[in-house]
């Protein structure tokens, strides 16, 4: 028994596996394209202006909201224009959500997933007001949810808070009565959309005391862009990671099994592998399903943490694959991944880094939906650390995995160029060990390049294409599917080929051969670096010494 | 005011008399004097159906229009006055201004409707994608061609072609329904989708969200009587209808958001603000500025400018036929008001400035004292103090 089954395998089945792969690699890009809409969508909301009840400013069982029984007392522009202090401390501008339509009063569906909220203001171009760009507003936020069948009044209280934001506007033509136009203002990240209604009221507070909005003008409108991830996508989706799941999952059993019915104790590569196809198979977990029934405000940061640690995994491999084919050996003893632990360094600060920024944003958002690090200088200063701390570690773990590929393939073009030195059954088993390499080699980069390239094709053009009149393609989803789809196929891949094959080596004959190669190798005066056997020959000389 | 039995030779400018009532009279849209349009009556329907119907909207949105109007010119000589006297005589007309009028009243309309639809005012608003993309399509199609039959030809085969992607869609949407399937491609010939599929549509890809379902009723609501005319007089108003209501479109502005990992621009959503309606008129006066006239060409079925030399005028710019008024004279005949009492600025040299305001009639100086609240002092909540303090303001006006 030797090898693993990437070594073992005919040109032809692996052509065969590899065009299987493929045309599911096109199946899933398909499904995204054709099938899938738009992953997220927006509804945009313009605020209804209501006159505030007394009392509202300490007490958040007062609702405010414009359609259904006992809605609030709409005001016009024209009735606040002609107060001669625009009713300051007065206004509230009310935001229920989703919007009527189709003569239809709709919800919120749960495959709907989450809701992120963006203020816009419209202000009023004033010369006498307003002359510095940069203001701060502080907005008292409110949000509040209803279900179907309850009573149009019965309005419960969601999160509420008085946040400060930052507003920066400029005017492009100054000309009276138009408006400044304003840089859009994050107001909430919701991770779950447990409900079927929901409510925002905005005040914004007018104080001369504490310098609370007196210098940014009269805000004529607040425009609501609400984005909510598409049911159809959700659906779609889910449906890519319940049938991934099982899949994973086997080949994830069955490799295991075959490793353990060797005598030998599994090596680091096939640890790795199993670690790899269990980061994919949490990143596969149709969690999903469980939003249906319960309300979970954490998938957003989890869903997050699933990406980072299958990103991290996918990373540390790669590092350990490319040592795994260069490092020395110590005979016998099985490398663990603790010789690793200088090249991981860069995957594990960058993502400890990113995973910090995440717990700031996303996490506190758990507590308060309003809540954003980006608003205090402080906090913002706090997250560019964490990224720049990230994108340090990515550029160096970059560099790293570029320097160790390219001593591997100086390692392989050593092999090769004593190659006709060696025996002939030799020679093929290690031109079919550097051509299979290369061949992975080629898969990491082509996934790698094809992830990049849809990425920033999506961000150039536009986000349909169209074949014919019939056929439209949604790229984004077709990208996001097609690069999800990409990886399982990747790691399905890997996970079959480096399973150890069960093929037997011709009888005896070899096992001198390898014996007698490796003292060669050992003495020739050009491998002067011992490192540079490639574990590939110690995986074949241990498993022919077995 | 137009009796059935006017001999026939009037009777084009009986028709344009009536078209023009719709905007001083949106409501007369809907009175049974004659055969309705379809898409007239529908929105007649829908108004005895719903509180908040389209109707008031359109109302709301005329007179939002000349309001505009009335800001916009209220330096120049024509001032866009809202009497009724004088605005009917514009209307009678077919020149720069009754150019601008029409279009800014498109515009208006479409605003309104759209602002509606985003403030959750109209439940009728659209919300298939598909459905306005093809109809987007149809009205480019009608533009150009202004030819009816030729339109609806267009129109039974892009539904044709329509129908079995929406059929196959919706068979791999509810594949365990069969009643769904069925329902879909029933409701799609009809604009408004049959009520399971709103929401259906809603919970798979959300709603659109833009001017469009605005445009259209605009549209449904302005031309759908003009539409079977082919006389230089209706081309000019359709032309300058869609003027007014692509410069609502145009003036929308982009705005996007990344909400991918960990707020990364893995994933991108993008939408489109309304700006503000002056900002729309403001892009029509630019237009009324640089209006083209024209003439019919020689089979009617569609105008061009005087002068070969001169650039035919694009999709976006208004177009006349007629020359305006003087606007220096009162005139009951053209509408015109004359400039006397008009409020002018000394400082300027421009159009709004006295000497050319006032058609070198001279002016004179009042001085008026304004009462405003000055310095005040806001206590959250609810509390504020203010002074008060005597402004002086010059005025001049026309003699």
């Amino acid at each position: 028994m030797s090898g693993t089954i990437l070594e073992n395998l005919s040109g032809k089945k692996l052509t065969i596996l590899v065009s299987f792969l493929l045309f599911c690699q096109l199946i899933c890009f398909l499904i995204g394209g054709l099938l899938a809409p738009v992953p997220s969508n927006v509804q945009t909301i313009i605020g209804t202006i209501c006159k505030d009840r007394p009392g509202s400013h300490n007490d958040t069982s007062i609702w405010l909201y414009s359609r259904g029984g006992k809605k609030c007392e709409v005001l016009d522009h024209n009735e606040i224009r002609e107060d001669s202090l625009r009713m300051a401390n007065k206004l509230v501008f009310v935001f229920q959500m989703p919007l009527p339509r189709g003569g239809q009063n709709l919800d919120y569906s749960r495959w709907q997933q989450n809701l992120i909220g963006i203020l816009q203001a419209d202000i009023a171009y004033d010369p006498k007001v307003y002359n510095n760009p940069q203001s701060e507003i502080t907005l008292d936020l409110r949000l509040a949810y209803r279900n179907k069948g309850d009573p149009d009044d019965e309005w419960k209280y969601y999160a509420s808070s008085l946040e400060k934001r930052d507003l920066t506007c400029e005017v492009d033509n100054a000309t009276d009565k138009y408006l400044y136009q304003c840089d859009t203002i994050p107001v909430f990240e919701m991770g779950s959309l447990h409900h079927d209604f929901y409510l925002l009221n905005v005040r914004i507070p007018v104080d001369s005391d504490q310098q609370m909005n007196l210098n940014i003008g009269y805000i004529q409108d607040l425009n609501l862009a609400t984005i909510y991830q598409n049911g159809g996508f959700t659906k779609v989706w889910v449906s890519l990671k319940t049938t991934f799941f099982p899949f994973i999952v086997a080949i994830m059993i069955w490799f295991w099994h075959r490793v353990h019915m060797l005598q030998r104790k599994p090596v680091l590569l096939e640890y790795m592998l199993i670690y790899l196809g269990a980061a994919l198979t949490f990143l596969n977990l149709p969690l999903e399903y469980l939003t249906l029934f319960v309300e979970m405000k954490f998938m957003l940061l989890l869903s997050d943490v699933r990406q980072g640690i299958f990103y991290a995994m996918l990373c540390s491999f790669w590092l350990v694959f490319a040592g795994e084919h260069m490092l020395i050996q110590e005979s016998g003893e099985k490398n663990s991944l603790k010789i690793y632990w200088r090249h991981l360094m860069a995957v594990v600060i960058g993502c400890i880094s990113l995973f910090l920024f995440d717990i700031c944003e996303r996490g506190v958002q758990l507590r308060n939906p309003f809540y954003s690090i980006w608003v205090s200088r402080f906090g913002s200063r706090i997250a560019m650390t964490f990224i720049v701390l990230g994108a340090i570690s990515a550029a160096i773990y970059f560099l790293f995995l570029c320097y160790m590929v390219w001593k591997v393939f100086n390692n392989i073009s050593i092999k090769r160029s004593i190659l006709p030195s060696m025996s002939k059954m030799r020679r093929l088993h290690y031109e079919g060990i550097i051509y299979r390499f290369k061949f992975l080699m080629l898969a990491t980069l082509l996934c790698a390049l094809l992830t990049v390239i849809g990425f920033i094709l999506g961000q150039v053009t536009d986000s349909q294409w169209h074949w014919n009149d019939n056929v439209e393609l949604e790229f984004s989803s077709a990208f996001f599917t097609g690069v999800y789809g990409m990886w399982n196929i990747y790691i399905f891949a890997l996970i079959i080929l480096y399973a150890p094959s069960h093929k037997k080596w011709p009888a005896n004959e070899t096992q001198e051969n390898i014996m007698g190669e490796e003292i060669e190798f050992n003495n020739l005066p050009s491998d002067t670096n011992p490192s540079e056997i490639s574990s590939l020959t110690q995986f074949a000389r241990k498993t022919a010494l077995d | 005011m137009c009796n059935k039995n006017i001999v026939k030779s009037t009777q084009k400018l009986c028709v344009m008399a009536e078209g023009s009532n719709i905007l001083l009279d949106p409501m007369q849209a809907c009175k049974k004097t004659r055969k309705i349009p379809n898409k007239i009556l529908d929105i007649c329907k829908q108004d005895s159906r719903n509180k908040t119907s389209i109707l008031k909207k359109i109302t709301k949105g005329i007179s939002l229009g000349f309001r505009e109007c009335e800001n916009q010119f209220r330096h120049r000589k024509w001032n866009c006055t809202s009497q009724r006297r004088s605005m009917k005589k514009i209307l009678l007309r077919d020149t720069r201004e009754t150019a601008f009028v029409n279009a800014i009243t498109a515009a208006g309309i479409s605003y309104t409707i759209a602002k509606a639809c985003s403030m959750g005012e109209l439940v009728e608003c659209s919300c298939d994608k598909n459905l306005v993309r093809h109809n987007v399509l149809l009205n480019n199609n009608q533009m150009t061609t202004f030819d009816n039959t030729k339109t609806n030809i267009i129109n039974i085969n892009k539904n044709k072609t329509k129908k079995p992607r929406r059929n196959g869609n919706n068979k791999k949407r509810a594949r365990n329904s069969n009643k769904k399937q069925r329902k879909a491609p029933l409701a799609l010939p009809t604009e408004v989708p049959g009520v399971p599929v709103v929401g259906e549509n809603w919970e798979w890809s959300g709603c659109d969200d833009n001017v469009n379902f605005g445009n259209r009723k605009s549209k449904d609501f302005l031309d759908a009587r003009l539409r079977r005319r082919s006389d230089i007089k209706t081309l000019v108003k359709i032309h300058n209808n869609n003027a007014g209501r692509l410069a609502v479109k145009k003036s929308m502005r982009l705005d996007c958001k990344c909400h991918g990992l960990s707020g990364s621009c893995t994933m991108k959503t993008c939408w489109m603000k309304l700006p503000s309606f002056t900002e729309v008129a403001h892009r029509l006066r630019d237009r009324f500025d640089g209006a083209s006239k024209v003439i019919s060409n020689n089979d009617g079925t569609n105008f061009m400018t005087e002068g070969l030399s001169i650039k035919p005028p694009t999709r976006q710019d208004l177009v006349y036929t007629d020359e305006s008024p003087d606007f220096c004279r009162p005139n009951r005949l053209t509408g015109s008001l004359g400039v006397q009492n008009r409020e002018c600025n000394i400082t300027s040299s421009g159009e709004d400035g006295c000497e050319i305001l006032c058609c070198n009639n001279g002016y004179q100086r009042s001085v008026t004292f304004v009462k405003s609240n000055c310095k005040c002092r806001f206590i959250w909540c609810c509390d504020v103090v203010c002074n008060t303090c005597l402004e002086k303001r010059e005025i001049y006006t026309c003699r």
